[in-house]
This record gives structure tokens, C-alpha cells and sequence, in this order.
């Protein structure tokens, strides 16, 4: 791993994987309930960075994508994105809107409104983003809460730059998960960026270890 | 230095080199290069010229203050300020065709890096480029960015951004330094592409789908 994070030893890093990889699994499991339909899930790719090493991570930083931002607040303090491609928010969305009975508008009315578009990819990061910290909780028994979402669509780099310029100074770790998606056949790239003040990185390494300890007693 | 080149590069009609300054970094060139900053939100581009010379400087900054690293990690960074602007570093794997120097400011090996803020950012590049003999008399700057990425109840719009801190901050150092400002493309919601054509000092802004703009 990165000489960024020697703080944190190559163990914790592991476990901090292992802990997104549950938080997936939940994830799917309410968007199964949500879309009403199957979702297949693929192993996430988790990659932890630096505020630094951002600006190079991005190979387009101007690829158009659909953000929900939101605070994250408890035993860690930070930001939570959730991140979807711009031409497969609407793949998300259609399969979502076919799923929430109610709305009156047409296809026609919906290609030419954002406002529902923004207000289905809020409801869906605030359910996600709930149960992955819910899974954190159950893993490390970390507190974690979020604030509601604020929805953005530009280039990845734009709308990433002024999170990442708030906690800079902390130093944040910066945690990105890319999670690939099967839903009715139509394969949706979604990711989650958590960054987490540095200030509460010994906050989470102890909750890392009581965790280990946790497992270890129960296999014992 | 790039003073000394950059009028025989342009004799010989090299290749113009599109150079992407990345965030939180600084790059000084001369003419034909092209300077990128690409996906601006809150961030800043800041562009110094001079004209007789053709030799620019942009840099890409995220926060208007150093001080909130300066609290946290006093005495790491400031004191290397004044070595910043010298030390040269071609861009790699991208020179090949052209004779132009590229005049790279290293980022910084600590915790952070100089040209995140704007003060600190301001002071290396300027010096970066009194450095390649530009004399402050003739130094004009550009700005373009300090967009609102995310309105939200609780960030009013009362409650200034950073991108509106970055913006005022780097109005109020340039005033200070009594560098003249003659183009601002800022503030608005949405992310930005800069482009900064050394042959001309023209700085074109994109944004996702509007028209380019040029200052």
C-alpha cells in the first residue's frame, strides 16, 4: 500500500476492504427490494488513496457523472459520495422508476425533466449509503450517520474537488469502491467514495481491532 | 530557463504540447504550449502572462488559505517556498517534437503542497516567473473557476463556498501584489475546462453542454 497511509498497517487496510465488501452485499439486497428484481453482484474493486493521490486517480477528469453528496457524521467525521456514470444514470433510474409505482409522468415528460431524475438517484444513494454504514456498524461497531443528500451532474473531478478541498488539511483517507452491477441484464457501474478525517483514523483502527477480536472469539 | 529559449522555439515552429495541471499543482511554459486544467468545481485556475515574452504560468488551486495547514503541520513546506519556483522538470513522455521547456514546479514532497492555496500558490508561481525574467510590470493575470458544486439547505446561499473563498482569496492577493487582473470567469454552479494558449494568453473556459467562452 501507499507510503501515505503507514498509520494504518497493511491488516487494517485489509479489513477496511472486507468491510466494504459486506457493505455490498447489503447493498444489493435493498436494491433487490428496491428494483424489485435480481441484482448480481460482482467482488468491488477497493482502492484506498491519499487527497493527494487523487488528482492523478482519474484517468478522464472530466467524465460526466451523477453525484449524491452527503455528510458523514459519528465516530468518524466526513463526506460520502455516491458516484454513477452520467449515461448510466438513466439505466439505474428507468429500472428504479419501473419499480416506484405512482408517478404520473410519461417517458416523454421524464426525458425532459432532472428533477425526477434527481430525486430517484437521492432516494436510492440515501438507502444504499444507510445500509452500507449500517454494515460498517454491524463489522466494527463504528457509529456512523449521514446527512441528506445533495445531488450534482458534471465532470468527476469538479464535483470531487470541493469534498476533497474541505478535509485536505485532516488529511483525510479516502476510500473508493467501485461496484459493478448486474440489474435486468443491464450492467451499472456505481461507486462510493468515503473520506474520513484522519483525525479519527486511531477511532478506526481501534474499531478495526476490536473487530478482529470480536471474529477471533467467535471462532474460538 | 525558459526565457532563454522560447524565442528560437518559435523560429523552428515546434509542436505545441498540451500540458494538464493537475490539482493542487503549478506549471510555468512558454509559447506554443497549450495549459489544461480540466474538471475546475470549487478549484481556481489561476493564469499569469507576459506577452512580449509569451511565457505563462497556471496554477490549480483548491482552498484559499495555507494556514489551516500551517496550524497542523507547522514547519513542513513554508520554509521550502522560496526554492520552489527554480527547479526544473520536463513533462514526461510528452516532449518529444518540440524545443519548448517545460518549466514543471515540482509538488511538494510533504503533507501538502504549496500551490493548494492561494497564498502560497501566488507567492511560487510569481516567483516562478520573475524567475524566467518576466518583470512584474508586465505580468497580467486570469482567473476562471470557484464554482458551487452542491446547494443544499444547510450550505445557504448566505454561506459563502470555497469556491467563493478561493475566488476572493486569490482577487485579494493578486490586488495586494499589485498584479493586474484583466479576465475572470467565475462563481456559478458548474464545472469548468480551461484552456490557456500561450501564443495568444487567450484562457478558454468549457463547460458541459454551453458555449465556450474565451477570456
Amino acid at each position: 500500500m501507499n507510503h501515505t497511509h503507514r498509520v494504518l498497517e497493511e491488516e487494517h487496510l485489509d479489513f477496511l476492504k472486507e468491510m466494504m465488501n459486506i457493505g455490498i452485499g447489503n447493498a444489493a439486497a435493498a436494491l433487490e427490494q428496491i428494483l424489485q428484481s435480481q441484482v448480481e453482484v460482482r467482488i468491488p474493486t477497493v482502492t484506498i488513496l491519499s487527497a493527494l493521490e487523487m488528482p492523478d486517480y482519474f484517468a478522464d477528469p472530466t467524465f460526466p457523472v451523477a453525484c449524491a453528496k452527503m455528510g458523514m457524521v459519528g465516530d468518524v467525521a466526513g463526506d460520502l459520495l455516491f458516484i454513477v456514470p452520467a449515461d448510466e444514470r438513466t439505466a439505474l433510474i428507468h429500472l428504479a422508476e419501473e419499480a416506484m409505482p405512482g408517478t404520473e409522468l410519461t417517458k416523454r415528460e421524464l426525458a425532459k425533466t432532472t428533477e425526477w431524475d434527481t430525486s430517484v438517484l437521492s432516494e436510492l444513494a440515501n438507502i444504499l449509503a444507510g445500509v452500507y454504514l449500517a454494515a460498517i456498524h454491524e463489522f466494527s461497531g463504528l457509529n456512523l450517520y449521514h446527512t441528506v443528500p445533495v445531488l450534482s451532474l458534471d465532470m468527476i473531478q469538479a464535483i470531487t474537488d470541493e469534498p476533497i478541498a474541505q478535509w485536505v488539511s485532516q488529511n483525510p483517507l479516502i476510500i473508493l469502491i467501485e461496484n459493478n452491477l448486474i440489474l435486468k441484464q443491464e450492467q451499472v457501474n456505481a461507486y462510493f467514495l468515503f473520506l474520513m478525517s484522519v483525525l479519527t483514523k486511531e477511532i478506526l483502527s481501534d474499531a478495526i481491532q476490536s473487530a478482529r477480536q470480536k471474529m477471533c472469539g467467535q471462532e474460538g | 530557463m525558459v526565457s532563454e529559449h522560447c524565442g528560437e522555439d518559435r523560429d523552428r515552429h515546434v509542436e505545441a504540447l498540451v500540458l494538464p495541471v493537475k490539482m493542487g499543482r503549478a506549471l510555468i511554459t512558454a509559447a506554443p504550449n497549450v495549459m489544461v486544467c480540466a474538471g475546475l468545481g470549487s478549484c481556481v485556475a489561476l493564469a499569469f502572462y507576459e506577452r512580449h515574452k509569451k511565457i505563462g504560468g497556471l496554477a490549480h488551486i483548491m482552498l484559499p488559505d495555507s494556514s489551516i495547514f500551517r496550524s497542523r503541520f507547522s514547519g513542513h513546506g513554508l520554509q521550502d517556498l522560496s526554492s520552489k519556483g527554480g527547479e526544473a522538470q520536463s513533462a514526461k513522455g510528452s516532449t518529444t517534437g518540440t524545443n519548448t521547456p517545460v518549466n514543471l514546479l515540482p509538488p511538494s514532497p510533504h503533507l501538502w503542497s504549496v500551490y493548494q492555496c492561494a497564498d502560497t500558490a501566488i507567492a511560487a508561481l510569481l516567483e516562478g516567473m520573475l524567475g524566467n525574467g518576466v518583470t512584474p510590470q508586465e505580468l497580467v493575470a486570469k482567473i476562471a473557476g470557484g464554482a458551487r458544486m452542491f446547494s443544499s439547505y444547510e450550505n445557504s446561499a448566505a454561506d459563502r463556498s470555497i469556491g467563493e473563498h478561493n475566488v476572493l482569496a486569490v482577487k485579494r492577493i493578486l490586488t495586494m501584489k499589485r498584479i493586474r487582473l484583466i479576465g475572470a470567469h467565475t462563481g456559478g454552479t458548474c464545472g469548468r475546462n480551461v484552456q490557456f494558449h500561450l501564443d495568444s494568453g487567450r484562457l478558454i473556459v468549457k463547460r458541459i453542454g454551453m458555449e465556450d467562452e474565451e477570456i
